[in-house]
């Protein structure tokens, strides 16, 4: 055991003069370098990726046109269904039935927080 | 200075690295036996332990959560080389290195299977407990003290006097 534990010590003691290295100002400027391409590569990447995307429309604009003025013609015709519905006399009735039911919700809702506090 | 670093200070991470550079690279050296690979990886370690260093909740846990970032990349490389997916034959592994002098600690250490190595690099030349190898490598507890046991036993019966 006695030997054990010397031998564990010895090896310890050599590992520990083993040749320490000498400090080196160019591997600590090659990590800083390092450091300053990740923090370039951090900061260009959404550039990148906008002028990609850009690049994307670009190319395919006759399609992206053509999408685009679907979407929207999309969005212009429930807009416009739900403007006619709203000036139809079941809409006005729908409105008022829910701006009533909004508001009822609204004093009891306070009514109860009233009570809470 | 590891706040200040931790913080965003450039300088203070500079320092850091001055200051820690020495053992990270000798510990990744005895490792790997390349000199100039254990630099590359030196670095790597570095770059990792900035991106991370806002993880570390004891400022004065710096020096062995940094021993951690190394394993991990060196570990991490010898997966890539799959160094750790060849051990050596038993009869490799018993035959004793000729060594012009019988002391020379790196050449006998890069005689040892890698597994070996880095269990005996961090027990003996770093002072992690088998705990802490274990916690470092993810490895079982058992296989971390049966490589420091053999490998230790191998790197004694060479550079015996």
């Amino acid at each position: 055991m006695a030997e054990a534990m010397s031998d564990d010590t010895d090896l310890t003691r050599l590992f520990a003069e083993s040749a320490v290295l000498p400090d080196d100002d160019a591997f600590v400027a090659r990590v800083a370098g390092r450091i300053a391409w990740r923090k370039r590569l951090t900061l260009a990447m959404p550039v990148g990726l906008a002028a990609l995307l850009l690049l994307a429309v670009w190319a395919s604009w006759p399609a992206a046109y053509a999408f685009s003025v679907n979407a929207l013609s999309g969005v212009m015709l429930i807009a416009d269904s739900l403007a006619t519905f709203f000036t139809s006399p079941t809409g006005i009735l729908a409105a008022v039935v829910l701006l009533l039911t909004v508001a009822f919700w609204a004093w009891l809702f306070e009514r109860v927080r009233g009570e809470q506090i | 200075m590891v706040t200040l670093a931790a913080l965003g200070d450039d300088r203070a991470f500079a320092e850091l690295v001055r200051r820690r550079q020495a053992t990270v690279r000798g510990m990744l050296r005895r490792l790997s036996g390349d000199p100039s690979l254990a630099d590359d990886l030196a670095q790597e370690t570095f770059v990792q332990a900035w991106r991370t260093l806002a993880q570390l909740r004891n400022a004065a846990a710096f020096g062995g959560w940094l021993k951690q970032v190394a394993v991990r990349v060196w570990l991490q490389h010898a997966r890539r080389a799959k160094l750790l997916l060849e051990p050596l034959s038993e009869a490799d592994e018993s035959a004793a290195p000729e060594f012009a002098d019988r002391l020379d600690l790196e050449r006998a250490l890069e005689r040892l299977n890698p597994s070996q190595r880095l269990c005996v690099v961090l027990s003996y030349g770093e002072g992690l407990s088998h705990g802490e190898i274990a916690d470092s490598t993810g490895w079982p507890l058992g296989t971390v003290k049966s490589h420091v046991a053999r490998g230790g036993a191998r790197l004694k019966q060479w550079l015996k006097p």
